[in-house]
């Protein structure tokens, strides 16, 4: 009789409350951060080759992705961590490889419509007199030869297409002196010899921020 | 009178937090549009709405935006995504709607892809449709409108609609002139193909998404269980009354177990269940067992005569528990659906829905007495409507209070209390002699046991059952007899937290590891 009924109770699996979103304290879940990167670089489309696992994940890859459990609702990761991480910013890189890679011949960047906006105040200030069109010359551009101002304009503006104005920012609580923190990442920008690499170490490294993962 | 004044005074609160929110206006749409849609709002739509604040017309501006955002695709598949979560099914094929066509076509078939069928099923159209058409949060479980897939190459009723609805509804089985035998296996290519379906409101063997393929699957009912699972699940998503299987307190005699789990003898396992009855009922002399079972049982039989596919006749039962007052509910009735209308009449359900609502979207925020009246009264105002519902939970100044960020300690001491709770689910009521009033303190209040030397106490305990010296290799806790074993990963959280000193969600050591083997 005993031995049935501990039968009984085994067949029975019952599991806490409260099965959250993946991901749990406030982090956005990994198909809300796939479809926050998409419209953040106007819906270009990863699907070809290896590229394709940035825009749908794997069964492989749930575990590091922060995915529940559907045997008991537990997360397997509270917060993104580093695999998580590694593959948000390969993702992220791989968007703006696409956004402005080499064309046939090898030698041009492709300008489209979304590298005009991250790069719409710099080109505006320095063409603010021929209104020429942007071009591949902007991007190939010595971060040397900007003015501390024109840098800072162009790290302010970069911070917003990414993160949102200054009270977005700041509502997270990580951020509290926000103009040091512009001024340390247009310190960064320093770092680097054009304007296209300081921009996308910046991008990829603002998207990668609580700021964009957190809701 | 005062539960009157309390909903009214409640209700104006609410109403006034609409107009005043706490946060500037920027940063109340970001997180109306994270919140909701999961993604951020995009630069033009900041612009925009910098301009309606310069030109004193933001209100009509957020009011139009959070239409928008309530009648998008993102929201009712984030709404879908949730309630995955809260019903325990596997996610779907997480992928831009952009690329499932294209992976489509390169599986070439639904077949071999469960998590493609995972997204075009039953039970997830009743998921968007909750948001997409404002329907009652009711039709969950009280739902008789079924958008029925059907799931090319794959055993018929194993995860076809078509299959699981074919008992009830013949005539899906000779659809399209095409005629399958439950259990036969269908051409595997093709375009994927449903059908809408609707039942009586007074059906009996309907239920929302309980009487889903996708329920039944995930629900598995054996002649052993007797549909306890799938009970306990209706339980725990309807009432939010979690439970846990129970090791009785006269327990320990595992070989026992494995005796009956597999036994020596010439008959399966399946015909020894099926030979008990009645007479060789278990449950009346362990209540640690009837603590569950007093009202799993009389549940699980309005769904005894459906196995895999959903049986033309309802069974009779029970809807019984006791409510927190001690009282007893005990309603019979006839088949799942009228259950679930039983279900849905209940105090206890409309709680545990915007209780489910608050976790969603205000997680971190505690939800007082009060505040739970003044949802309930607000959810039955508009008639449960999801949208409409939601639009009253954003009104509310919690839902745009910031997240705390937690230090190391803090968020280690979080994991822990999660993992503690998973014990005490088990634990609790349970006697245990040498302990002042016999019975086991509950591991999730702090300190264990009342003081901090009970909390070295069971630290050192919990040290030694779940083998922390050798991370966790050979535990006698959770028991082998029970489903859960814990990972390498937990049996490090545990043994970090206690060499750590047992910081709490503050900070504060709760005492220094001296462990005794």
């Amino acid at each position: 009789m005993k031995n049935s009924l501990k039968l009984f109770l085994l067949t029975i699996v019952l599991l806490p409350l409260n099965s959250l979103a993946s991901f749990q304290d406030g982090f956005l879940s990994t198909p809300d951060v796939i479809k926050n990167v998409y419209f953040k670089f106007k819906k270009i489309s990863l699907t070809d080759g290896t590229l394709g696992h940035c825009q749908v994940v794997s069964s492989s890859e749930e575990g590091s992705m922060g995915y529940h459990s559907p045997v008991n609702g537990d997360v397997s990761s509270r917060q993104p961590g580093v695999p998580f991480l590694n593959w948000h910013r390969a993702c992220v890189n791989m968007y703006l490889d696409k956004m402005t890679y080499p064309d046939v011949s090898g030698q041009q960047k492709k300008i489209d419509q979304l590298t005009e906006e991250i790069y719409f105040v710099l080109w505006d200030k320095i063409n603010l007199s021929n209104g020429a069109k942007l071009n591949e010359n902007l991007l190939r551009l010595q971060i040397g030869t900007l003015s501390e101002n024109l840098l800072q304009d162009h790290v302010n503006h970069v911070i917003e297409w990414c993160l949102g104005s200054d009270d977005e920012i700041i509502y997270y609580g990580k951020i509290y002196n926000m103009a040091a923190f512009k001024q340390g990442l247009a310190q960064e920008m320093r770092h680097f010899q054009t304007v296209e690499n300081g921009t996308r170490n910046l991008i990829v490294k603002l998207l990668a921020r609580d700021e964009f993962l957190m809701y | 009178m005062i539960r009157i004044l309390t909903v009214l005074l409640g209700l104006f609160i609410g109403l006034s937090a609409l107009a005043n929110p706490s946060v500037s206006p920027l940063v109340r749409l970001n997180i109306v549009s994270k919140k909701i849609r999961g993604i951020s709002i995009s630069i033009v739509e900041r612009s925009a709405a910098q301009k309606a604040v310069e030109n004193g017309t933001f209100e009509d501006f957020f009011q139009q935006r959070l239409e928008d955002y309530l009648a998008s695709d993102e929201h009712s598949k984030k709404m879908s995504r949730r309630l995955e979560e809260l019903f325990r099914f596997h996610g779907g094929l997480n992928a831009l709607p952009e690329v499932v066509e294209d992976y489509i076509q390169k599986e070439g078939n639904y077949e071999y892809n469960p998590r493609l069928y995972s997204d075009n099923n039953a039970a997830n159209f009743m998921f968007e449709n909750l948001s997409k058409k404002n329907l009652s949060w009711d039709t969950l479980l009280t739902g008789k409108d079924y958008r029925a897939y059907q799931v090319r190459g794959n055993n018929f009723f194993s995860y076809s609609d078509w299959g699981f609805l074919s008992a009830v509804m013949p005539q899906l089985a000779t659809d399209n002139g095409v005629e399958y035998q439950t259990g036969e296996t269908q051409p595997n290519k093709g375009p994927l193909v449903f059908k809408d379906v609707n039942f009586s409101a007074k059906d009996p063997r309907i239920a929302g998404v309980i009487t889903t393929g996708r329920f039944f699957n995930r629900y598995v009912n054996t002649g052993l269980n007797k549909n306890r699972k799938r009970a306990a699940a209706i339980f725990r998503v309807f009432l939010c009354d979690g439970m846990s299987a129970a090791i009785p307190s006269s327990a320990g005699k595992e070989d026992e177990i494995y005796d009956l789990m597999f036994p020596h003898k010439s008959y399966t396992e399946e015909d020894l269940i099926k030979s008990m009855n009645e007479s060789d009922s278990i449950h009346g002399n362990e209540p640690d067992c009837m603590k569950c079972h007093y009202k799993l049982d009389p549940m699980g039989k309005t769904l005894l005569t459906s196995q895999t596919i959903l049986s033309p006749k309802a069974g009779k039962g029970h809807l019984r528990y006791k409510k927190s007052d001690g009282s007893m509910v005990d309603i019979p009735v006839k088949g799942v659906g009228e259950l679930a209308t039983a279900i849905s009449q209940q105090n206890e359900y409309a709680s545990c829905q915007v209780r489910h609502f608050w976790n969603w979207f205000m997680p971190d925020s505690k939800l007082s007495p009060e505040k739970e009246t003044q949802l309930i009264a607000q959810f039955n105002q508009v008639g449960r409507r999801t949208n409409d519902f939601l639009k009253f939970i954003i009104a509310q100044p919690e839902f745009y209070s910031p997240r705390p960020s937690y230090t190391e300690d803090q968020l280690l001491a979080k994991n822990v209390r999660t993992f503690l709770k998973r014990c005490q689910d088990c634990h609790k009521d349970q006697t245990y002699s040498d302990s002042p009033d016999g019975r086991f303190p509950d591991f999730t209040v702090w300190p264990i046991g009342g003081s901090s030397e009970s909390m070295k106490e069971w630290s050192q305990m919990i040290y030694r059952v779940m083998d922390l010296t050798h991370d966790g290799e050979n535990p006698r806790m959770p028991p082998s007899s029970t489903s859960w074993r814990t990972s390498y990963k937990e049996a490090q959280v545990i043994k970090t937290w206690i060499d750590k000193g047992m910081p709490d969600e503050n900070g504060k050591l709760m005492g220094k590891k001296e462990i005794k083997l």
